[in-house]
């Protein structure tokens, strides 16, 4: 394989070259083709690779990065194992996502920037993805597509075995108003594309914070087997955010069941308001969280616990460590207000593949986002990750 | 109803309104009684069972948004009010004939008001056809209470879909209203994918506004865009 950083004129020439050396992939990171009108120029490149059998990323791309091969041809460096691939036709927006990956200790598969596609594109990525085991989601960014009928095939088959995250952007549709439906107009080809997703099962992200979020809970986690939530808290405050967004996303916040209600009243203190949200309180330590979470993975019917850290609690990652695989609930955990004991905590959860976020709008919404899954078969895919 | 979209092809425009019915009718959708005319003479020649009120509509290729130019006038409840209806808005387009080339005018039941919905399937050239369902009337736009599916659906989508408007409560019987036929809804969108099933030229359909009541639905409009 060959990396070309030329000037646009040169990089034919090096092409040849590579052929003469058996090279069987270019990326080229060489800018100055279709994306400033030189067609020509681009179409002549790929004429040659061709003939030369050689397959093409780019030009004007920002490079790959494979964990897997331990090959990086890209920037920034990015040296942590994970489970997101991520392909991208925005170098910036993949990289970004790659770099919080990174600093949060997660880390990624892949890192794809594909430039112009000349050759390779996101669904020659993502068919890569369907088979490739070190990655568990696939994340892409895209801005249009070139081959409808092998997008959707490819799309929604991959979309049956793992999750697929999308970053599309062109929400708001400008043009074309005047000479259309109102049909087109208020259900224009945006929300065509969020239904198609929706068939398919495919996540929808709108932004960079739900792309990033979204890829990583769905590397960790499976679909929820319902919509109830229990939410256990030591702060009163992010408790009620939880509940209000999840609300606003459609999840069941249902009220204590007797039972529950009984063993937490003998078990906790009593300054606890025992309610969903459960409020331990802003005196609570690791040990009360204990018991709280005990109670509610027994006597609660909930399907998700979303356990927030809202004061400087030590061994939180070991609480949640502990209880993620001996239970058919998911637990997610926030962590927010907690000044550097939380910053320890969460880099333990985050290097351990313990789903964290930090703060409780994004938990919840990256919790619903595993709803627009269609994964066949999840035993096994959790069976996998274990 | 193949020779109204190949004449309509071969003109190379979209369909008119009264076309757009009558493919709408012969698919079992309820549509109001209409006639369209071309001159004003044929008032004159109009049946004398024709029952007012009606409505008189203009029928343009390059008038999309009827209503926005004066293109619709309601309340017609007598053959000397549709004279005068006929005169005003002949009038009016004459003046801006430069703009729309005016092919003829729309005599048309006016029907009951009922709730008034929107429905309608779309094509994506890179995702394919997505049917649409939304709360319907002059603010559709505004309150964009619109829920898509891709097609083709079956008659659970089709439901599901009507239940998931926000306006939803309004066909259950909003605030002491009897409910709506949700059933007709549905019926509707089948019609709507059957219909983009048989006719692959359809780019979009709408039928704005459809009447809802409590045992009927009424389309009184349609657009049929071709590609």
């Amino acid at each position: 394989m060959v990396v070309i950083i030329v000037p646009a004129a040169a990089v034919k020439e090096i092409i040849i070259e590579a052929g003469q050396k058996n090279a069987k992939g270019a990326i080229i990171i060489s800018g100055g083709f279709k994306e400033i009108g030189n067609q020509k120029l681009e179409d002549d490149l790929y004429d040659t690779a061709q003939k030369l059998g050689i397959r093409i990323i780019g030009p004007n791309c920002q490079g790959i990065n494979y964990r897997a091969n331990r090959l990086c041809a890209t920037w920034p460096l990015i040296d942590c194992d994970g489970k997101i691939g991520i392909v991208s036709q925005s170098g910036t927006i993949g990289a970004a996502i790659a770099q919080q990956a990174k600093d949060e200790n997660i880390g990624i598969s892949c890192f794809a920037s594909l430039g112009n596609k000349s050759d390779i594109d996101e669904i020659d990525f993502i068919d890569f993805f369907s088979l490739d085991i070190s990655t568990k989601a696939i994340s892409v960014n895209i801005e249009g597509v070139k081959d409808r009928k092998r997008f959707t095939r490819i799309l929604s088959s991959t979309a049956k075995k793992k999750p697929i995250i999308i970053l599309k952007p062109g929400r708001t549709d400008a043009g074309a108003k005047a000479v259309s439906s109102h049909t087109k107009s208020i259900a224009g080809n945006d929300m065509v594309f969020s239904v198609f997703c929706k068939k398919h099962g495919i996540i929808r992200s709108n932004d960079v914070t739900e792309f990033y979020d979204y890829s990583k809970i769905s590397s960790l986690c499976n679909k929820p087997n319902g919509k109830d939530i229990a939410i256990i808290t030591s702060s009163g405050g992010a408790g009620i955010i939880a509940v209000d967004t999840a609300v606003d996303c459609g999840l069941n916040v249902a009220p204590i069941e007797e039972e529950l209600d009984k063993e937490l009243h003998a078990s906790l203190p009593n300054q606890c308001v025992i309610s969903n949200p459960l409020d331990l309180t802003g005196d609570a330590n690791i040990e009360r969280y204990e018991v709280a979470l005990e109670k509610v993975l027994h006597y609660s019917k909930a399907d998700i616990i979303l356990v927030i850290f809202g004061d400087p609690i030590k061994n939180a990652y070991e609480l949640i460590k502990n209880n993620l695989n001996n239970s058919k609930k998911t637990i997610v955990a926030c962590y927010i207000g907690g000044g550097d004991i939380e910053k320890q905590e969460v880099k333990k959860m985050n290097s351990n593949g313990i789903p964290v976020f930090p703060t409780p709008e994004r938990a919840i919404k990256a919790i619903y986002s595993l709803f627009s899954l269609k994964i066949e078969n999840v035993d096994e895919r959790r069976h996998e990750q274990i | 109803m193949n020779e109204i979209i190949s004449k309509a092809s071969k003109e190379n425009r979209n369909l008119f309104e009264y076309e757009s019915m009558q493919l709408l009718s012969k698919y079992n959708v309820n549509v109001p009684s209409y006639r369209f005319i071309k001159s004003r003479s044929e008032i004159y020649e109009l049946p004398n069972d024709i029952r007012y009120p009606v409505v008189l509509k203009v029928v343009s290729k390059d008038i999309l948004h009827k209503s926005d130019c004066g293109g619709v006038i309601v309340n017609i409840h007598s053959f000397n009010e549709l004279i005068e209806a006929y005169d005003k808005m002949n009038n009016d387009f004459l003046k801006m004939r430069d703009n729309a080339e005016i092919k003829g005018f729309l005599i048309s039941e006016q029907v009951p008001q009922g709730a008034e919905f929107i429905a309608g399937a779309i094509e994506d050239e890179n995702l394919g056809k997505a049917l649409m369902i939304g709360f319907g009337g002059i603010y559709v736009e505004l309150f964009k209470d619109v829920v898509l599916e891709m097609y083709p659906i079956s008659r659970n989508e089709a439901l599901y879909m009507v239940k998931s408007l926000k306006s939803y409560k309004i066909i259950q019987g909003y605030r002491g209203h009897k409910p709506l036929d949700e059933n007709k809804v549905a019926d509707l969108l089948l019609t709507i994918n059957q219909i983009i099933k048989d006719i692959p030229e359809i780019n979009q359909i709408e039928i704005n506004p459809f009447y809802l009541y409590e045992n009927d639905l009424i389309a009184v409009d349609a657009k049929i865009i071709l590609k």
